[in-house]
């Protein structure tokens, strides 16, 4: 049974604790296993992201993403309710949710918006529910904030083979169906007067976002997990005019991202207030939302410049233009 | 169904609960053909391409398309009884959806879309398949040609979203061409779109009917900057439909029988004018807003 709250206890021990951590420096830091396991775990956890949340902002699905991460809370609280690990319960939830918000008969945007607010709302009054049965009927310490707010130096040997699986089914799931979620995405009847369905990729897609979002609950929490899946994809999708660079590239960003928010959470055991550790779901969360910040400023330089700073192909001329096609 | 038709409606049925759209609706379309769907608001535009194009289930008639196989080279003349069983109303979507380039009227290119007009072109050739492409070198050869045939292949590396709406019409229909259809349908395809840019959309409309003899079938809201290209016109108004020739469709005498009221047709400097009664009942509806008391506006 995981217990969150030797996390703290082993990462300290791990690289030495107080003034001791900052001599060790940097190869402390490669040398600890608790880091091992959280830089492995954050990779592969960074890598679905960008993958993932590439489609679903384009698609418009940041909203669903988001939900998806805070319905798994609940799955999360159930896990350890039934003593297994958490993981287990984020995927199921996850799973099961994608399946429901794709399934509900949603004519319009704001029919879906309305379905997820639903499923969002009811999964929050269980996930309250299982988390208070958790924090006072098993021994898990520190139930709640492990759930909501995750942490990666938690992450254990055994668990990272099952990361690596889930990861490949994301990775492969989402590039067949890739294709088809991008036509659909400017109008879902271009795929059915193929005589194709765009639901079926709609919620090959959504399972695999699910599972996506699974592994960054056990990672950051369920709570701030969205932040990841979104956050890089949303940062360099302006940045590019092509999929796969746009793919490559959020990818990339995220494990940049997640890597140096490990570092820094394993040298904040050096920092005030208490040299105790700064949380590295906050660290990750908040290099996610200044990469993101400083990827709009870029973008208003590029108007400002006519265009000449980017990543690839495609004019930028007409950047400063809105949203809506014009004549 | 005769040589050369790649289309043929016949008295083509759609109710939904508590009105019929469409009534013993009859047409059809030869291939190179430009054949404009004609008529007001509600008047049952969209339900005729939801019917051919199989996204919408017929209540009863027939329709009979030509379709090109992709397991056979050879052309085969399909047909298919539609009387309200899935099975065979499945039998005709199933042949007709390999036939057509459909162009919607409003697509939506967020900026976030990170696809450039290259790559749209491309998704109509295999978007809706699952995997990852292969044939690499042709496909990219097909693109080039299309950009080609459509007059935009400066356009290849823009980002698709930030395009004008004039530039956005001609990827979408160079993304239906991709996908070789022996018919085009667009759905309002002049909507909102300056003077100049209808004038080229138009013109490379005719290019596609006339060079490459690929069917062209297109609603508006108004003839006028059509009929210099239109081979023939189908007007649909409260359900029924008068198809035609625009000057055998399009003329006081057709147009009143349709509408059931006095309505009158006239050329005013080479455009047509349509001008209801101001009596006439529900249609007057459609002239308000429209700049002209009784003027239908279509």
């Amino acid at each position: 049974m995981i217990n969150w709250g030797m996390a703290v206890i082993s990462l300290a021990a791990a690289q030495g604790t107080g003034s001791k951590a900052v001599a060790n420096g940097a190869s402390g830091f490669l040398f600890s296993s608790p880091v091992d396991h959280a830089l492995v775990a954050g990779t592969l956890v960074a890598i679905c992201a960008g993958v993932v949340g590439t489609f679903a902002v384009f698609r418009g699905q940041s909203f669903a993403t988001h939900s998806l991460s805070d319905i798994g809370a609940a799955g999360g609280a159930a896990a350890l309710l039934a003593g297994v690990t958490p993981l287990a319960g984020f995927a199921s939830m996850g799973t099961v949710a994608a399946i429901a918000l794709e399934s509900a008969e949603t004519t319009s945007a704001k029919d879906r918006d309305i379905t997820t607010g639903v499923l969002l709302g009811g999964s929050f009054g269980l996930s309250a529910l299982l988390l208070y049965l958790a924090s006072n009927f098993t021994n898990v310490s520190g139930a709640t904030t492990g759930v909501l707010f995750g942490s990666l130096f938690t992450v254990s040997a055994s668990t990272l083979p099952f990361l690596a699986a889930i990861s490949v089914v994301v990775v492969l799931s989402v590039g067949l169906v890739a294709r088809r979620l991008t036509l659909a995405s400017f109008d879902p009847d271009l795929v059915r007067v193929k005589g194709k369905s765009p639901r079926t990729a709609g919620l090959i897609f959504l399972v695999a976002l699910g599972l996506a979002v699974a592994m960054a609950s056990l990672s950051l929490g369920a709570i701030l997990s969205a932040a990841l899946m979104i956050g890089p994809a949303a940062s360099v999708l302006r940045l590019t005019s092509r999929v796969g660079t746009a793919v490559l590239t959020a990818s990339l960003l995220a494990v940049a991202e997640t890597w140096l928010g490990i570092y820094l959470a394993y040298e904040s055991y050096s920092w005030p207030p208490n040299h105790d550790g700064w949380p590295a779901s906050f660290l990750v969360v908040a290099l996610v939302l200044l990469v993101y910040l400083a990827s709009r400023g870029l973008e208003r330089l590029r108007v400002l410049m006519g265009g000449n700073v980017g990543l690839s192909g495609g004019s930028a001329t007409e950047r400063g233009r809105g949203a809506t096609p014009h004549v | 169904m005769a040589n050369g038709t790649v289309l043929e409606a016949r008295d083509l049925v759609v109710e939904f609960p508590g009105r019929r759209v469409l009534d013993g609706v009859s047409f059809s379309i030869r291939e190179g053909e430009l054949v404009s769907l004609i008529g007001p608001n509600g008047a049952g535009k969209t339900t005729i391409f939801r019917s051919v194009l199989g996204l919408l289930k017929p209540t009863s008639g027939l329709i009979l398309t030509r379709a090109k196989r992709q397991s056979d080279s050879a052309t085969a003349a399909t047909t298919a009884r539609i009387n309200g069983t899935a099975a065979t109303a499945t039998a005709t979507s199933t042949v007709a959806k390999r036939a057509f380039g459909y162009v919607p009227q409003q697509v939506s290119f967020d900026r976030e879309l990170p696809l450039r007009v290259k790559d749209v072109v491309r998704l109509g050739i295999d978007g809706h398949k699952f995997g990852f492409s292969r044939d690499r070198k042709g496909r990219e050869k097909r693109i080039a040609e299309v950009l080609e045939e459509t007059g935009i292949p400066e356009l290849a590396s823009k980002r698709v979203g930030e395009l004008s709406g004039g530039q956005q019409k001609k990827v979408m229909i160079a993304h239906a061409l991709a996908g070789e259809p022996e018919m085009m349908i667009l759905d309002e395809p002049l909507a909102n779109l300056d003077l100049k840019s209808q004038d080229q959309v138009v013109a490379l409309l005719e290019r596609v009917s006339k060079v490459k003899h690929v069917a062209v079938f297109l609603s508006a809201h108004d003839i006028n900057p059509l009929i210099p290209v239109t081979d023939k016109v189908i007007f649909v108004s409260g359900g029924k439909a008068a198809c035609g020739p625009i000057n055998e469709v399009m003329n006081s005498e057709v147009l009143t029988s349709l509408y059931g009221h006095r309505v009158d047709v006239f050329d005013y400097h080479g455009r047509m004018v349509v001008l209801a009664d101001p009596e006439g009942g529900h249609h007057h509806d459609h002239a308000e807003g429209h700049g002209g008391e009784g003027r239908l506006n279509w």
